[in-house]
């Protein structure tokens, strides 16, 4: 069992620390988008990097429709992998929709969490005015559906033949998979649906796990007002602003990132 | 930026790791309606739809940053004000000057993107086809073998010479009901699959409906007052239409079973009959189940049912009102459903043009 989680979930453990640190990567991509924040915690800490079911090389078949059709699932997979691990205190470093799926766990599991650090989080993806401005209407959500549905057609069209004709070369049959980090598109689809359909504005309360949001000026998906709404509704929150854009700043501005972490875990 | 870059026949643009605009090419400002002094130092998000914005922040730039490159990735552009324009993206990270930055080069796909939308809707009713006939051959597969079953099963206690002759009567009872609830099901399956492959053919004569809905009455009766549902009838005479008899019996057959079958006991069923001008109006409305507002459209959708007989409320391999609608427009007539709701009861009206 607790080697078919970790098969499930492509879990890999780094680090030469004993304090637990687990990073869970947000809609879109997997593990490898830690590549330039992890490493620098190896020394200090036990690294817990893992793929959601569908993403990167996760176990596709593992895939139920029903379980993964809400975030509440993906914070299953969380409880389930640091289960198998027999995990204690975990920090828990989430990006985008992993925020909320670290705090859903949190939530159903205080006492296994220490600290949750959440970048770029957003509980709600779409407006509703006038009270909250998530930072889309559900037209905007249904177009991404659309654009991925293209992209997935044109890779999937491209991929088939090139995996068939090249069977014998894994190597370069894994580089394709690698080249969209899904390699199913319905389970992307559905995937999408659970992270921008949902609506965790309720749950953000009930997070008693001490927290960290790291917010960016300019965010392309979750505006500043999100984190600040964040902050408001969680008690034991703190709130980092970096000066940075994009919705991706692990990626962009990993040095700083790497900062901000750092000294939210030494001052705790 | 060279002028054949600048005039290129395809959009280019340079920006940060941190997605600030670099260079902008002019045949990428003039695609988007920009002056190039409002671009001066903006984010790149600012070019795109809110969706190609969640795209590109989710997939493009994570990968792009990860493998250094990518090719013929579709994204949507945002002309003011508000006009999407589709298109397909090639980038590259480049090193310059001791800093990185990514180059695009941008080509619109106003034509290929119309007709991969069709592909897409095709492809994607092609699997909900195969969806729904694999849904139906197990349906089938279940339904064919429940009567049958009953059949045996029957046969074997008809074996005991002992028994008494109240439990042979009931046994030939169910064994009759099962072979013809089996040979139904075969004959909507048979029908369904002519009708599909355009072999039905229709023997056509003057009919009179009142007459025809008075044989599906007969039919249909026993069943309605096991269930002691009022079958209620107003028919207007001398209403006739040019078609196939039993063909046209058949539609009724089914249009009152269906009712029947989603009527709870002690219901009624209306059946209407009236000439409008030049067309014979059927209208069979019950007190049953209804359809809900999301079902009704597809009602006369093949293979679709308010509940899978697999499940057990309702048996039946939901051909009935697909075959029904089919005949109806080979008699170049028109059938609509109507329901308030669940639990609020359906009305289904069969419009034919009417014969002198």
């Amino acid at each position: 069992m607790t080697e078919n989680i970790l098969q499930r979930n492509n879990v890999k453990i780094s680090g030469r620390g004993t304090r637990n640190l687990m990073f869970a990567h947000g809609f879109g991509c997997d593990q490898n988008m830690w590549r330039f924040v992890a490493p620098a915690f190896e020394e200090d800490f036990r690294i817990i990097l893992f793929d959601y079911v569908g993403s990167g090389g996760s176990d596709v078949g593992a895939y139920q429709p029903g379980r993964y059709s809400n975030l509440n699932g993906y914070a299953q997979d969380v409880l389930e992998i640091c289960d198998a691990l027999d995990l204690k205190d975990v920090i828990f470093v989430g990006h985008s929709v992993s925020c909320m799926i670290g705090a859903l766990a949190s939530i159903e599991r205080p006492g296994l969490f220490t600290h949750l650090i959440q970048i770029v989080p957003s509980p709600c993806y779409i407006n509703t005015p006038p009270d909250y401005i998530g930072g889309f209407e559900r037209a905007d959500i249904e177009g991404l559906l659309d654009l991925m549905d293209k992209n997935y057609l044109g890779w999937a069209s491209f991929l088939a033949p090139v995996v068939m004709k090249n069977i014998d070369r894994p190597e370069l049959v894994q580089e394709l998979e690698e080249s969209f980090c899904s390699i199913d598109p319905e389970i992307s689809r559905r995937f999408a649906e659970a992270t921008f359909y949902s609506d965790n504005r309720a749950d953000l309360a009930k997070i008693t796990v001490p927290s960290l949001i790291i917010q960016v000026l300019d965010d392309a998906i979750a505006p500043v007002s999100v984190g600040e709404f964040m902050h408001r509704a969680m008690p034991g929150s703190a709130l980092r602003l970096m000066d940075a854009t994009g919705h991706c700043p692990h990626m962009s501005h990993p040095r700083e990132t790497i900062a901000i972490i750092r000294d939210y875990l030494d001052a705790v | 930026m060279d002028e054949l870059l600048d005039q290129a026949p395809c959009g280019f643009l340079t920006v940060t790791d941190n997605g600030r605009l670099v260079e902008i090419n002019t045949t990428l400002l003039d695609l988007l309606g920009y002056r190039r002094e409002q671009l001066k130092d903006a984010q790149i998000k600012k070019l795109f739809s809110p969706a190609g914005n969640i795209f590109y922040q989710t997939h493009f730039f994570p990968l792009l940053k990860l493998q250094g490159k990518l090719e013929e990735v579709y994204l949507s552009l945002r002309r003011e004000p508000g006009e999407e324009i589709p298109v397909l993206v090639n980038a590259v990270r480049r090193e310059r000057q001791a800093a990185i930055f990514y180059d695009f080069v941008l080509v619109p796909v106003h034509h290929r993107n119309v007709y991969e939308d069709e592909i897409l809707k095709a492809k994607k009713e092609a699997e909900n086809a195969n969806r729904s006939k694999g849904d139906f051959l197990s349906v089938v597969s279940h339904d064919l073998r429940t009567p049958l079953m009953a059949i045996f099963g029957w046969m074997e206690i008809l074996k005991n010479k002992e028994n008494d002759a109240e439990l042979v009567k009931k046994a030939m009872k169910v064994i009759k009901r099962s072979a013809e609830a089996q040979r139904g099901l075969i004959e909507d399956v048979l029908d369904f699959a002519r009708i599909s492959s355009g072999k039905l053919q229709l023997e056509t004569s003057r009919v009179d409906l009142a007459e025809i809905i008075g044989n599906a009455i007969e039919l249909i009766s026993s069943t309605a007052d096991e269930k002691k549902i009022g079958l209620i009838q107003k028919l207007a005479p001398n209403v006739f239409v040019m078609g196939d008899s039993s063909r046209l019996q058949q539609v009724l057959w089914n249009l009152l079973s269906n009712a029947i079958k989603f009527t709870p006991n002690g219901g009624r069923v209306d059946i209407h009959l009236e000439q409008v001008g030049q067309t014979a109006n059927i209208k069979v409305t019950d007190t049953g189940k209804g359809i809900s507002a999301d079902l009704l459209p597809y009602v006369f959708d093949r293979f679709k049912q308010g509940v899978n007989s697999k499940t057990g409320q309702y048996s039946g391999l939901g051909l009935g009102l697909a075959i029904a609608r089919h005949l109806v427009e080979l008699h170049g007539g028109t059938i609509r459903a109507d329901s308030a709701g669940e639990n609020k009861g359906a009305a289904i009206t069969v419009a034919l043009p009417a014969a002198d």
